[in-house]
């Protein structure tokens, strides 16, 4: 792969009030990568960081504060916030933000990375909406951002009849307004690289309204929004975590209703949807969505349209992309209740999804059991209870007229330094359902059976250990696997930090797995696939200024008794939280040795503010790349 | 049983079914080096029994340390069968096994144990194992590990009633399903 040379520019128009200073984006950057380790690529993580941004800029109240609202804090575990409200409620108000230390599993990076984000100050809360201050006294985000490779993609050229028709341009513009988190509305619009400018000026339009916190009506959101609950197995639209270096992540916080802000162009749904109290501890969140969505649709016998996926890539380059889109209308109607107290939550999901066309099973073998026909009712239900020092989670789902999913395990605080993960999961070959985001590891939670545990052990300020293993059964073929297969994964890092300005990790992971044999035969049979990947992290600093990192990665891909494949990537990170009074940026130049795709390595990479992204690097080469920000006041920086 | 201190120790096991059976009988000593330290030396007595084959005995050697480094973390090593003894009947392809092994234990509370091993059969790949002992109650304990090479999960329960200790665990092997032990042991 040749090396790439991208260009970025950013500008931001804050009108009232706010800027983001890159310390926050180190801070944010740090959390996502620690928790999100097998995001797939290019994945828009802007819900994400506006998010912890936005509560930077507001910070929670301790004192006065929701297990919903903690939620919001990825890095923070279910038993830790279930022992923080414990905490509360036998000892009262928090004077001081550093009695956290005296909970239980708030060590001190829990603590140091909580600080921007809490406060035990009272939040001046707006009682009445007045038309008057909706206007005046709101904040307005914009952000316009361009974006270009410099060199021309092998797309617009090389592809005959199917090129890209379009510029080489990606263009984003967002647009936020908040009036103190009581009414708040976005605007979002995309155009991708090689996607066209003509016809519509943008490819993709995202945007909503939405009023919280008003009497019974607790959330209700008008245009796009995204709705997660219990562990994913039912209903859960966007992004979530799966198996990461935190054990804990494996256990999903669902957020519920929320507004979507995302540019990821699948992921979503379109309509209204509200959360309503019932009575104490009691909640209804009826929902409707119609939308349209990509698919190559074809004709059957009699006439009629039918189509075997959806594409969810939500790209609009070439000639059958263009063709492709929007050929599907999608209806979703349904509704969750749910009664939630601080330790106990439970809830059921019942839901429809409607399609115009009808769906048909592809070809393929390892695709028999997947969804046919024109409609699909999910149900589900979910608990998650939290009795002394120990987290019972899990969901059961059903759809109707085919299989089964369901998860449950435990969160388990072992000591003040020690916690416990576990998690079994059984997810049936014929389980249907198109808003499914179950912990797995498959890309789709379904025809899997498995067992996680993971172990965090943070003895001291020094030192952090986590370990974890998964096994995993695939009862039905998959992709490239023409049998039932099994494998393990395996993953270990060890993390010393003797004082602020030094810190290294080591990290080992070891995923074993079982795929066809390459040979060219009459009959496949499975050969064991084992992949290794080491890593040796070090950051430093040299004064408040001047931050670094270097990295090394050593990924090892051997499939059966063939050769094993050896790659590696090696990077420089240089961080400057300001220079020349108002710049401030970040650089990193990386040399990789890939072989093939087999051996790739994923790294995070900085982009603009709001914006991070996880590269692959397949290849050989060189991949450099530079952000600057200049601040030319308060409101506006470039 | 203590003695002043050195310790000593015996032990039985049982392995296999009517077909094939392997039996041992274990002595063992140790002795404390200071409030850290303690070595210790075990020798065993091996039968291996096949129906049709007949009977073949052997003596074998193991030698340990444990040094407790902290009030939280130990450290343990120990080979087995270290003078690379086997069965005196030459004929059998079954022999004992010779290991070498490492092993760090960490215990936050006296509830919690949690160890990791790295063990080194003669002529096999290096393994290695973590494990974790919780002491929900005073008298009964959970435990899980596993072991990567091959990959094989465990998990068990101790009881503990005044001497007695009962322990049960499970080995569950990808390739050969479940497979269970027992131990019962009685300490002075």
């Amino acid at each position: 792969m040749r090396s790439k040379i991208l260009a970025f520019l950013i500008l931001g128009i804050s009108v009232s009030a706010g800027y983001a200073q890159n310390q926050e984006e180190v801070e944010i950057k740090d959390i996502i990568e620690s928790v999100a380790e097998n995001l797939p690529e290019d994945y828009d993580m802007t819900e994400l960081t506006e998010v912890l941004s936005r509560l930077k800029k507001r910070p929670i109240n301790l004192n006065n504060t929701s297990v919903d609202e903690l939620k919001n804090l990825v890095f923070l575990s279910p038993l830790q916030i279930s022992n923080f409200f414990n905490h509360l409620r036998e000892n009262g108000e928090l004077l001081d933000v550093m009695e956290l230390q005296a909970i239980d599993g708030f060590d001190t990076e829990t603590i140091q990375r909580l600080i921007p984000f809490v406060t035990i100050h009272q939040n001046l809360l707006i009682n009445e909406l007045k038309l008057k201050d909706i206007l005046q006294k709101a904040e307005n985000d914009l952000f316009i951002r361009y974006a270009r490779t410099l060199q021309k993609l092998k797309g617009f050229n090389d592809l005959s009849g199917n090129k890209y028709l379009g510029t080489p341009e990606r263009l984003q513009l967002r647009y936020r307004y908040h009036f103190d988190d009581v009414v708040t509305a976005s605007f979002t619009i995309d155009k991708d690289a090689g996607e066209k400018f003509i016809s519509k000026p943008f490819d993709f339009y995202s945007g909503n309204i939405s009023i919280l916190k008003q009497g019974r009506i607790k959330k209700l959101v008008i245009g796009d929004y995204t709705l997660q609950f219990g562990q994913g197995l039912t209903l859960w639209s966007g992004f979530s975590f799966g198996k990461g270096p935190d054990v804990t992540t494996t256990v999903k916080k669902d957020l519920g209703l929320r507004a979507y802000t995302s540019s990821n162009e699948y992921a979503f749904f379109r309509g209204a949807a509200t959360t309503i109290s019932l009575r104490k501890n009691f909640e209804f969140t009826p929902f409707v969505s119609l939308r349209n969505l990509d698919a190559s649709q074809t004709l059957d016998i009699e006439g009629n349209l039918i189509q075997s996926t959806i594409n969810q890539t939500g790209l609009h380059r070439t000639p059958t992309e263009i063709k492709n889109k929007n050929t599907l209308s999608q209806l979703v109607l349904g509704t969750v209740l749910q009664y939630n107290t601080n330790t106990l939550n439970i809830g059921a999901i019942a839901y429809k999804t409607q399609f115009d066309d009808r769906f048909i099973s592809q070809a393929a073998l390892y695709d028999h059991f997947s969804f046919t026909g024109k409609s699909l009712t999910n149900l589900g239900f979910f608990y998650n209870y939290s009795f002394k020092n120990i987290y019972f989670f899990g969901e059961g789902a059903k759809s109707l007229k085919s299989g089964i999913a369901f998860n449950s395990g435990a969160l388990i605080s072992l000591s003040r330094t020690t916690s416990l993960a576990l998690l079994y999961r059984n997810y049936a070959k014929d389980y249907h359902c198109f808003f499914n985001q179950g912990t797995s590891e498959s890309s789709e939670p379904t025809n899997e059976k498995g067992l996680y545990a993971g172990l965090n052990i943070i003895p001291n300020k020094q030192w952090s250990v986590s370990f974890y293993a998964d096994y995993f059964q695939f009862p039905w073929l998959k992709y490239r696997t023409d049998a039932p297969s099994k494998g393990y994964e395996i993953l270990s890092q060890t993390a010393y930090s003797p004082s602020k300005a030094f810190k290294i990790l080591l990290r080992y992971k070891l995923e074993m797995k079982q795929q066809n044999t390459d040979l060219e035969l009459p009959l496949n049979f499975l050969e064991s696939v084992k992949k290794e990947g080491y890593r040796m992290e070090v950051n430093w600093q040299m004064n408040k200024n001047w931050k670094f990192q270097n990295r090394l990665e050593i990924s090892q891909y051997q499939k059966g008794n063939a050769k094993r494949e050896l790659g590696y990537l090696f990077y420089q990170d240089i961080n400057s939280p300001t220079f020349f009074k108002k710049m401030n940026g970040n650089a990193r130049i990386a040399y990789f040795n890939v072989p093939t795709y087999n051996s790739r390595i994923y790294a995070y990479e900085d982009d603009v503010l709001y914006s991070f992204a996880f590269g692959m690097y397949n290849g050989k080469g060189i991949r450099s790349y530079i952000n600057l920000k200049y601040k030319f006041d308060q409101r506006f920086d470039f | 049983m203590p003695i002043k201190n050195n310790f000593v120790a015996t032990s039985f096991q049982g392995y296999g079914f009517s077909e094939f059976k392997e039996s041992k009988v274990g002595f063992a000593y140790a002795k404390n080096f200071g409030p850290r330290l303690t070595l210790g030396l075990k020798t065993t007595y091996h039968q291996l029994k096949i129906a049709g084959y007949g009977v073949t005995t052997g003596f074998s050697l193991d030698a340990g340390a444990y040094y407790q480094l902290t009030k939280e973390l130990a450290f343990g090593a120990f080979a087995a069968n270290v003078s690379k003894q086997n069965y005196t009947n030459k004929e059998t392809s079954v022999y004992i096994p010779v290991s070498y092994n490492i092993g760090l234990s960490y215990s936050p509370n006296d509830k919690v144990l949690v160890a990791a091993t790295i063990n080194k059969v003669l002529k096999e790949r290096v393994d290695v194992g973590i494990g974790i002992d919780y002491q929900i109650i005073p008298f009964f304990g959970l435990r899980g590990g596993l072991t990567v090479n091959p990959f094989k999960q465990y998990c068990g329960f101790g009881l503990k009633y005044k001497h007695f200790t009962l322990d049960m665990a499970s080995v569950f092997d990808a390739n050969l399903g479940y497979s269970p032990q027992m131990a019962i042991s009685y300490a002075f």
